[in-house]
């Protein structure tokens, strides 16, 4: 019968329950909105950035006072030594081991004309199997990536601004490590397109090997990445793996960095952490206001209510009891709520997914794309509503309280 | 509780009882030292001007409100200095009421407002069908069982309260002018309703009003007036009953 009294208070007083569900949906569906762009934000990081630089970056020490990041004189010279130290360990959470080869490079439009189009690039030599380079690999809308280590990746910008397609050649124009210029006539075998506008209008990719020749670095890197079955092993895994490397140090590289994705991605992260904090306290916000309104409705409600509730406490129903009844009303309209902030949440969310959130290019500058797109979690849809639920009671219980604490006298003396 | 294991003692003694409210630093006395008993089966009407302090002295038997001094026994059991809870055990176990707006719960139909006082006393459904059928039948109201109040004259809701009201087998039912908001001629049929419950049921009903036709139908009448009993009449003389 409570139960029921309490079902048929919510529909009677329908327009008060509209107002509590309605707030109660709204706090709901923006805690699932924020919550899943945070979630994507988060995976985005750990998909995108991580992939291109991986778990663990080890690098010559003074690439990091270098004038120019990409010149050839803070390369790991050593870089297959140390890599087989690394292999030595035999580290089952350690999944991948590459060398990759960056370098300035002006690529050249290969035809008889008077003024070919050039374009100052970054290039990046790894293997053609790689492991990294997800947003390029999977980003390909033309060819494949270096069949056979054979070939450039270039971006559907670059190729642009070039005038080169798919199957035409390129002058790759380099400086040796002795200064001496070197060119080198490659086919165009794969055209990508990430969503880093900057990203692709600066690098291009190709074999590891053949940008070594080139360069005359054969056996040096500009840094090893390690790859990882576990984003939170980084930490454990370069200790064990700086325990290796004073060896591998005397074979050459005398001076190595290890980093950690972390360490790495150190001002993302922070802004990571900022944006989280940041869309919590949103999230925060929003429940206070839920709250606030949600507990300035239940009072006007039950106090427009309080000689029917008088009524009952007269027939003999406990204050405890009548405050059950306030709150399993209100649980109802908060019940209903929580269904109807799921739905508007999804279709939110669904918006978002297909279109993506454009967080500005400050995203492309840190790595990351600058559409962010929603990740739906189970547990946060699950934990939205309990959440929205709970705030509910919450605001409810004060108007509960304030209802049971009063006189039956006072109560039914109200004006119905 | 059955009636008739109370017929040789009071059902009900208030002594001594005053009521003071406070507005600010003036102090209202709306009772200022009530003293009488009630029998088992007595038809007792309180009578008086408005502002004499009925309601209060209804509520504070009905042990919905608390008195200032003075002491209230129910049933044998001094129930002025009953906590909240024990004090809606009381309310549930021995006492119903009649209001003056019927004050019948909205979202009920008939049979469940007659039900409620049961489905709080916990008692089980079989027997809570039997007696509410009992009493829908009682008060005449068979055919309305599934409407709900606001498809109800005043009349009807009134025979629906007092069906709540009696639902429980409560040793005392306390009426607060209950025709008030009914039309003569339906007061009256209230009246006889009560009244005959009153002889054939044995319950023992305590009602205010300040109509002289109802006032009538009791077999005692106490006056009050600025907050004192200031008489009582008895029937037999053929002075009360109509």
């Amino acid at each position: 019968m409570i139960v029921s009294l309490a079902l048929r208070g919510a529909v009677k007083h329908w327009k008060r329950s509209l107002v509590t569900a309605g707030a109660v949906a709204i706090s709901c569906a923006v805690m699932l909105a924020i919550g899943s762009l945070l979630n994507g934000v988060n995976t985005s990081f750990l998909d995108s950035v991580i992939p291109n630089s991986g778990h663990i970056r080890i690098d010559g020490s003074g690439s990091k006072k270098a004038v120019n990041p990409l010149g050839l004189s803070s390369l790991v010279v050593d870089a297959d030594g140390v890599m087989e130290r690394i292999r030595g360990l035999q580290d089952p959470r350690i999944t991948a081991v590459e060398k990759l080869l960056s370098f300035g490079a002006i690529l050249v439009e290969d035809r008889a004309s008077a003024d070919p189009h050039n374009l100052a690039m970054r290039g990046i030599g790894v293997a053609p199997d790689t492991r990294f380079a997800d947003n390029v690999r999977f980003g390909l809308v033309e060819g494949s990536f270096l069949p056979g280590g054979e070939g450039i990746a270039i971006s559907q910008a670059a190729a642009r601004l070039i005038g080169v397609r798919l199957g035409g050649s390129i002058l790759v124009l380099v400086q040796d490590r002795s200064s001496q210029p070197w060119y080198e006539s490659l086919k165009v075998t794969g055209i990508f397109r990430t969503e880093s506008k900057d990203f692709d209008e600066t690098t291009f990719y190709m074999a590891e090997p053949k940008a070594a020749l080139m360069l005359d670095a054969s056996g040096s890197a500009r840094e090893i990445r390690l790859l990882l079955s576990k984003s939170g092993d980084a930490g454990a895994v370069a200790k064990a793996v700086a325990a290796v490397l004073p060896a591998a140090a005397t074979a050459g590289s005398a001076d190595l960095r290890i980093q950690t994705w972390q360490e790495i991605n150190a001002s993302i992260v922070g802004l990571l952490v900022f944006v989280n904090v940041m869309l919590g306290v949103i999230v925060v916000l929003f429940a206070v206001v839920a709250g606030t309104i949600i507990a300035n409705t239940t009072l006007m409600s039950v106090m427009e209510r309080l000689r029917e509730f008088g009524t009952m406490r007269a027939l003999g129903l406990r204050a405890r009891e009548l405050e059950k009844l306030i709150l399993l009303e209100e649980a109802f309209n908060s019940l209903v709520g929580a269904l109807f902030g799921m739905i508007l949440g999804s279709i939110v969310v669904a918006l978002l997914m297909r279109n993506g959130l454009d967080l500005g290019g400050m995203m492309e500058n840190l790595g990351l794309s600058r559409y962010n797109r929603p990740k739906v979690d189970v547990l946060w849809y699950a934990g939205c509503a309990v959440t929205s639920v709970i705030v509910c009671l919450i605001a409810t219980g004060g108007a509960a309280r304030a209802v049971g604490s009063r006189s039956v006298a006072e109560s039914l003396a109200t004006a119905a | 509780m059955p009636q008739h294991q109370h017929q040789h003692r009071n059902i009900l003694e208030v002594k001594g009882i005053t009521k003071e409210y406070h507005l600010g630093k003036t102090v209202i006395e709306a009772l200022r030292g009530v003293d009488f008993s009630v029998r088992p089966g007595d038809f007792v009407s309180i009578v008086g001007p408005s502002g004499c302090g009925k309601t209060t002295l209804l509520n504070i038997i009905g042990c919905i409100d608390k008195p200032t001094a003075g002491t209230v026994i129910l049933d044998g059991v001094d129930v002025s200095t009953f906590d909240d809870d024990r004090e809606a055990d009381t309310r549930l176990a021995h006492i119903g009421f009649i209001f003056q707006s019927f004050n019948l719960v909205g979202v009920l139909d008939v049979r469940e407002n007659i039900e409620f006082p049961l489905i709080l006393a916990k008692l089980p459904k079989a027997e809570r069908k039997a007696r509410v059928d009992y009493l829908v039948d009682l008060v005449g109201l068979s055919d309305f069982v599934k409407h709900k109040p606001d498809e109800l004259s005043g009349g009807q809701r009134q025979r629906v309260a007092i069906a709540r009201a009696l639902v429980n087998k409560p040793s005392l039912v306390i009426a607060d002018e209950p025709t008030a908001n009914l039309d003569s001629a339906t007061s009256l049929v209230i009246m006889e309703a009560m009244r005959r419950l009153n002889e054939e049921e044995k319950v023992t009903f305590i009602f205010s009003t300040h109509n002289e036709l109802i006032e009538r139908y009791a077999t005692r009448v106490l006056c009050i007036k600025d907050g004192l009993i200031t008489g009582e009449r008895r029937a037999g003389a053929g002075e009360v009953r109509p």
